[in-house]
């Protein structure tokens, strides 16, 4: 957009300024060759432009969401003085008027303003949706208000190509999921095909965080759907397991290093950090065999299959160095299919046997992938990694001490033995990089 | 670029605009081609019978029990209710659901079904489509020109009858226990009627007083409905504003 140079974070851009700042002094470049290595990034002039760009974006599409709000609240007032076929018209007249400006300015070429346009004239029409609802009594199945809603700001984003719109979508998908699943117990595939859309714009405008937050959607779809329509609440966790896992696979896809592979890496890691700890309890086991019939088990068996075929498969592609580095994942993600299968094997007979065997398989494989994360953050030098291994066993050992003693003055030790291995962790790493480097890496 | 990109934002504002009028089309639907009926309404909760200005209805034929030899009614026995201090005068009693027959084997369960399994599978009749059946008797109201009873529930329309299309809320014994008489909670979209702001409170006092309301309901040949209008004390409560 505007520059054909790389684009660059700002904090990076300062880094490079002085690395090569250095170089030069140094020998290493010349200046010609430093101009030209800067020459390659966005300049601190587009980087500027950008940002400013961003913030009036913002800015703009509070004010309109404000506009929009306003609009709900004077046409919701229901005044006696509006007859309903003029409350109609002027939601639709909205409606036309904002795309119609929206159209106008990208014929000016004005890309921004045709698309601000475009996004106040999505949320009139999202208010327009309720306002008819309002105006005529409409009662009938009501997250489908939302849905609809959504639906239309997904194929304009699609269609313009535009994130703050797919911002827009996104939102309303992850109230509509929440609402359609509470209240109601049919299961709801459409969000599979509205999922595919998502992750499809998330790539076609680039945006990370649309991609994070279609991947947090899933994980409360998978949930929602397992518990309400599937009716098998105590499958839940084994299947964000496996949907933690198969981010994980899905993060190699992304260019190593690179924000995509990081976002879909740390959802992934936090699918699987908080599903395990879940499944080390007994009692999710023990209230655990589902009455699901076959059509049920069908699409569980269906979904945990797919999502462990995906992650195998993409670690297999990857090669072997990558399958043995994660191969904690993998671990955790054919236990969780495990433990799917034991649950639709279950006999009555197994009884307190099959709880205690589960939840002491899963409080073994916390513990593992806790000092997998310790030694990896060790191994690759991140400390965003170590720490998280330190915190997680910490986690784990309190909430099982908690669940199996949690007596007050036993609870308090423990505690105060946390804050100290905390802080030897924090010791450990700070003499760690006082260490010459060639030291650490040899 | 430009025009791609502006005939792309036509193509969204076209498609929000055709969704918004498929909404309105589909309200309409029934009011251009169905018959207009009669429910007799009840407010759905005394402490909250205003939420906003829109009066949240109830109907005596959204509450069913299904007549089965195989599921008999139960002795139950009315809880004391609490009181909370002084507040609105109480509502007048509820009349016992209706009895209608099922038509079909949409809810029966199969003989070798346990007890767990029959609980899913009614269960999972929440959100499925049922019908109600509906049959035309005298009204001894003079402000309605005739009532409905209702005589049987199924998964599908029944020629002959005033069919009314409706989600199955809840299903199963009264009590939540597993035996008894089975009951029905059926939605039919027509539990809303917005009110202009502050303009509620006749509706609530002729209900509070024991005065019959109807709502005016519009119904298509498929059963679906769409609420016009409320009869409060014979008088149009919409239209003659």
């Amino acid at each position: 957009m505007g520059s054909s140079r790389r684009s660059i974070l700002p904090s990076r851009r300062r880094w490079l300024e002085e690395e090569i700042s250095l170089w030069e002094k140094e020998g290493e470049v010349t200046s010609a060759q430093a101009a030209a290595i800067l020459g390659l990034y966005e300049s601190e002039g587009d980087l500027a432009g950008k940002r400013g760009r961003r913030m009036f974006l913002a800015l703009v599409s509070l004010a309109l969401v404000m506009f929009a709000v306003g609009l709900l609240l004077l046409i919701g007032y229901n005044w006696d003085e509006i007859p309903r076929a003029a409350k109609v018209a002027t939601l639709f007249v909205g409606v036309a008027a904002a795309f119609a400006g929206s159209v106008v300015e990208y014929r000016r070429g004005r890309q921004l303003a045709g698309e601000l346009w475009a996004f106040g004239g999505v949320l009139i029409y999202g208010n327009a949706i309720w306002l008819l609802a309002q105006a005529f009594h409409i009662e009938a199945h009501y997250p489908d208000g939302v849905l609809w809603w959504g639906i239309g700001a997904l194929a304009a984003a699609h269609l313009l190509v535009s994130r703050a719109i797919g911002a827009q979508a996104i939102v309303l998908v992850l109230v509509w999921v929440p609402m359609e699943s509470a209240a109601f117990a049919a299961p709801n595939y459409l969000f599979l095909p509205i999922a595919a859309a998502l992750i499809l714009l998330a790539r076609r405008t680039a945006s990370d965080a649309l991609a994070g937050l279609t991947a947090a959607a899933l994980g409360l779809w998978l949930l929602l759907t397992t518990g309400s329509a599937w009716d098998a609440w105590p499958l839940a966790p084994a299947l964000l397991l496996l949907l933690g896992c198969a981010y994980q696979a899905a993060s190699l896809l992304g260019k190593a290093g690179s924000t995509t592979a990081r976002i879909w890496d740390g959802m992934g890691l936090l699918g699987v950090l908080g599903s395990l700890i879940a499944l080390t309890f007994e009692d999710v086991h023990r209230s655990g065999h589902p009455g699901s019939t076959d059509p049920e088990w069908t699409a569980i068996f269906a979904v945990s299959g797919l999502l462990l075929a995906w992650t195998w498969g993409l670690f297999l592609r990857e090669g072997a160095a990558e399958t043995i580095r994660r191969w904690p994942v993998l671990l955790a993600a054919t236990i969780a299919f495990g433990s799917i299968v034991s649950a639709r094997l279950y006999q009555p007979g197994w009884a307190s046997t099959y709880e205690v065997v589960l939840a002491l398989l899963f409080s073994a494989l916390t513990v593992t992938v806790g000092l997998w994360l310790l030694r990896a953050g060790v191994r690759l030098d991140e400390a965003p990694r170590f720490f998280a291994g330190v915190v997680y066993l910490l986690v784990f050992v309190l909430v099982r001490w908690i669940d199996l003693i949690g007596d007050l003055l036993s609870s308090s030790a423990l505690f105060l033995i946390a804050g100290v291995v905390l802080a030897a962790a924090a010791h450990f790493w700070r003499r760690r990089h006082a260490v010459a480097p060639e030291v650490r890496h040899g | 670029m430009g025009e791609r990109r502006a005939l792309a934002a036509g193509a969204a504002g076209v498609l929000c605009l055709t969704v918004l009028t498929w909404m309105l089309v589909s309200h309409a639907w029934p009011v251009w081609t169905g018959e207009t009926i009669y429910l007799r309404a009840r407010p759905v909760d005394p402490r909250d019978l205003f939420r906003g200005d829109y009066v949240v209805l109830g109907y005596d034929i959204d509450r069913l029990v299904l007549a089965d030899p195989a599921f008999p009614a139960r002795e139950v026995v009315p809880e004391d209710e609490a009181v909370d201090g002084p507040g609105p005068p109480p509502l007048p009693p509820q009349p016992p659901p209706p009895v209608v027959r099922p038509i079909g084997d949409w809810w029966r369960p199969a003989e070798e079904e346990s007890g767990d399994m029959q609980y899913l599978r009614w269960r999972r009749l929440r959100d499925q489509r049922l019908y109600l059946q509906l049959e035309r008797q005298p009204s001894d109201d003079p402000a309605v020109p005739f009532l409905l009873r209702p005589v049987s529930v199924a998964d599908a329309p029944q020629p002959g009858f005033v069919n009314l299309q409706g989600r199955c809320r809840t299903f199963g014994p009264d009590g939540g226990g597993r035996q008894g008489a089975l009951h029905l909670h059926l939605d039919f979209g027509i539990d809303a009627l917005f009110v202009p702001e502050r303009t509620g409170l006749p509706i609530e006092e002729a209900i509070r007083a024991g005065k019959p309301v109807y709502a005016v309901v519009a119904v298509a040949a498929s059963g679906k409905a769409r609420v016009t209008d409320l009869l409060v004390d014979g008088k149009a409560f919409l239209a003659s504003r």
